[in-house]
């Protein structure tokens, strides 16, 4: 019957799907970061290629719509339950991720934090080690270099683009970027902008044709690059509002480019990928202990974005 | 929304008086059940053979925490649909009452007291859906479209992006205690089931729901006050989805202003899935019981096959539209069996 003709071609739709193919070690990567987000790229990119140079096994797992922590929770159960032999994991959350963590490393799998930490770091999560930036300090460092050469203590307005409201990753930049605006007196407003590039834009060029006086946009991901499409699309020059925030994906680069992004500060997300991995393998096959990296406070500005736009081009950077 | 014969009142007739001259296999074919059913079957054999560890006691306990929250909300939507009306905003109201009842406790409610507080906001949201769609008489679809990202909206205003902390003082044990490998909201989810099934199978008000659902105008004509049957139903999909969120934040022992994102999808999905028509006056809980256990399987087992989850979707769209061309075309045929 046709029926039975349906089911059978799903199945193998599913077993083509699965390559079956047996490594020494199998690793699991668990992240926060919806499937959308392009950021995530180079990270992925990044633990490809060490699985591929030391011939492991890895998987990447993201829920399907951003930060959405339940769906990542139940998938680092789901994980525990395949019994992997090292999980990479971020830590969106300063606690709800305590209790998984501690039971897999009771069940003897290494667990290495990647991209974002627990705020208390070690402290709060039974995690190995952090391979990422320490993001309060980020944050405080991007101010400061973006609004480098503005007087202290003049009435400058910033707004600050926040795509993932109450998440720790975002908190913790907006958490630093806002303790240098406020040692330097200036004023600043909180958006949430999603991270979605073209909501974040629209978003964005609202506020700035509410708020003229607005001196520049800060923002603690990638929405930089929709505040310098805002921004040319409202008739600004470049280099009128001071634009700034995180991260390598191409839109930023062609927005340092064409001169409305000043700076980007890159955290370098291959590595966030490639180390991880490495450091798991050499855990597993000489028994070493992990350790602490901070992949960075890396800035890319109209100086050096010529050798990066060619990394880019390899998804590296 | 109406379609021209009440389906639901057939359908149930079947089952009844032509028992007699009916083969039992053909009585299978008919059920609206039994391609979900089969495909659910069929997932589970084959992520099993994939990743045999997919069926360990962990992962069947991982699997069964987290399909009540889903189950229970695609009841509700499941009710509403046979009932002829549509909901798209349970997705933020599984956000919205958590917080309120964690803003609730803040303020220095008693837990319980703050619990069934926030479970009337459910309430209310979906009188609210109801009486906008009843009295302005548009379409389900567009209300609770608007409530959907009025509601999340608040969530976000209320909340300001960061969420009221979790009140640790309160006992979760009954809505998500863990026995072994089970929690709490799997019998709660067998009490909701079966308490709607009641309604819907054996009370005047579940015979009233088909017919609205089927053929308003029929319905009206035998006297049934079509409005309040909607109504009633609106109010208790905003309820169910509330309380599957409240679950979930006790599981979680937080309460995220990104819960239930893209849930109502997943909802309608599964109610899709497990037989209900979109039209209304046809449809089973046992249907959408079984959908969600399909979609969380799905995503489950991706995982456990070590499949890139980018699939999920995929999966998830071929189920939808398979099992409803299954439905279509096996009870097509099944009635043209010679028995």
């Amino acid at each position: 019957m046709k029926k039975y003709f349906i089911f059978v071609l799903a199945g193998l739709l599913f077993l083509s799907v699965v390559s079956g193919a047996q490594a020494k070690y199998r690793f699991t990567f668990i992240s926060h970061a919806g499937e959308e987000n392009p950021f995530w790229a180079a990270v992925y990119r990044g633990a490809q290629d060490a699985s591929k140079m030391l011939g492991v096994d890895f998987m990447f797992i993201r829920p399907k719509e951003e930060g959405d922590l339940p769906a990542q929770l139940s998938q680092f159960k789901a994980t525990l339950a395949q019994k992997p032999d090292g999980i990479i994991a971020t830590i969106p959350h300063p606690d709800m991720f305590d209790e998984v963590i501690q039971e897999a490393i009771a069940m003897g799998i290494p667990v290495i934090c990647s991209n974002t930490d627990d705020p208390e770091g070690a402290k709060g999560n039974a995690r190995l080690s952090y391979i990422g930036q320490d993001l309060v300090q980020a944050g405080y460092f991007l101010a400061q270099k973006l609004t480098g050469g503005l007087p202290r203590g003049e009435k400058y307005h910033f707004l600050i683009s926040i795509g993932g409201p109450g998440l720790v990753w975002a908190e913790q930049r907006a958490k630093g970027i806002i303790t240098y605006l406020e040692e330097a007196g200036y004023t600043y407003e909180r958006l949430d902008t999603s991270m979605k590039m073209d909501v974040a834009q629209s978003r964005i060029q609202a506020y700035l044709q509410a708020n003229p006086q607005t001196k520049g946009v800060i923002a603690v991901e990638y929405n930089h690059a929709s505040a310098a499409k805002a921004a040319e699309n409202l008739g600004y020059k470049p280099g009128d509002l001071l634009i700034g925030g995180f991260d390598l994906v191409p839109e930023v680069l062609a927005g340092i480019k064409n001169g409305y992004i000043k700076l980007t500060i890159d955290q370098q997300p291959y590595l966030q990928g490639f180390l991880p991995i490495v450091q798991l393998y050499l855990m597993k096959e000489y028994g070493l202990g992990a350790w602490d990296v901070n992949t960075g406070n890396a800035v890319v500005d109209a100086s050096n974005v010529d050798l990066v736009l060619e990394l880019s081009g390899k998804r590296v950077r | 929304m109406a379609s021209p014969s009440p389906t639901g009142l057939l359908r149930r007739g079947e089952g009844m008086h032509s028992a007699s001259f009916l083969s039992s296999w053909k009585r299978i074919l008919l059920l609206r059940e039994t391609s979900s059913l089969v495909m659910l079957f069929l997932v589970i054999i084959v992520f099993f053979s994939i990743a045999p560890l997919f069926l360990s006691k962990e992962n069947v306990g991982v699997i069964l925490e987290i399909i009540p929250e889903l189950g229970i909300v695609a009841l509700g939507i499941t009710m509403l649909m046979i009932a002829g009306e549509f909901d798209l905003s349970v997705g933020s109201v599984f956000a919205f009452c958590p917080i309120m009842m964690a803003l609730f406790m803040t303020w220095g409610m008693h837990p319980v007291l703050a619990v069934v507080a926030a479970l009337f906001v459910g309430i209310a949201l979906g009188a609210l859906n109801g009486l906008v769609t009843l009295v302005f008489g548009i379409p389900s679809f567009i209300t609770t479209l608007g409530s959907m990202l009025i509601w999340r909206g608040g969530v976000l205003l209320i909340t300001g992006g960061w969420p009221p902390p979790f009140p640790t003082q309160m006992s979760t044990t009954i809505l998500v205690g863990k026995i072994g490998i089970l929690r709490a909201s799997l019998f709660w989810f067998v009490v909701v089931t079966f308490l709607l099934w009641f309604i819907l199978e054996r009370t005047d008000f579940g015979n009233w729901m088909f017919a609205t659902g089927g053929n308003q105008v029929a319905a009206r004509a035998m006297g049934i006050d079509v409005r309040k049957v909607k109504l009633a139903n609106f109010m208790l999909c905003a309820f169910l989805a509330g309380f599957a969120g409240i679950i979930q934040s006790f599981r979680l022992q937080t309460t995220l202003p990104s819960m239930g994102n893209g849930l109502e999808m997943e909802a309608i999905a599964a109610t899709v899935i497990g037989g209900t028509s979109l039209g209304g006056g046809v449809g089973t809980l046992i249907g959408t019981v079984v959908g969600s256990f399909l979609i969380r399987i799905i995503d489950n087992g991706l995982i456990m096959a070590r499949a890139p989850s980018y699939w999920f979707r995929v999966f998830i769209g071929i189920a939808t539209i398979l099992a409803v061309i299954l439905n279509t075309f096996v009870r097509e045929r099944a009635k043209k069996l010679r028995c």
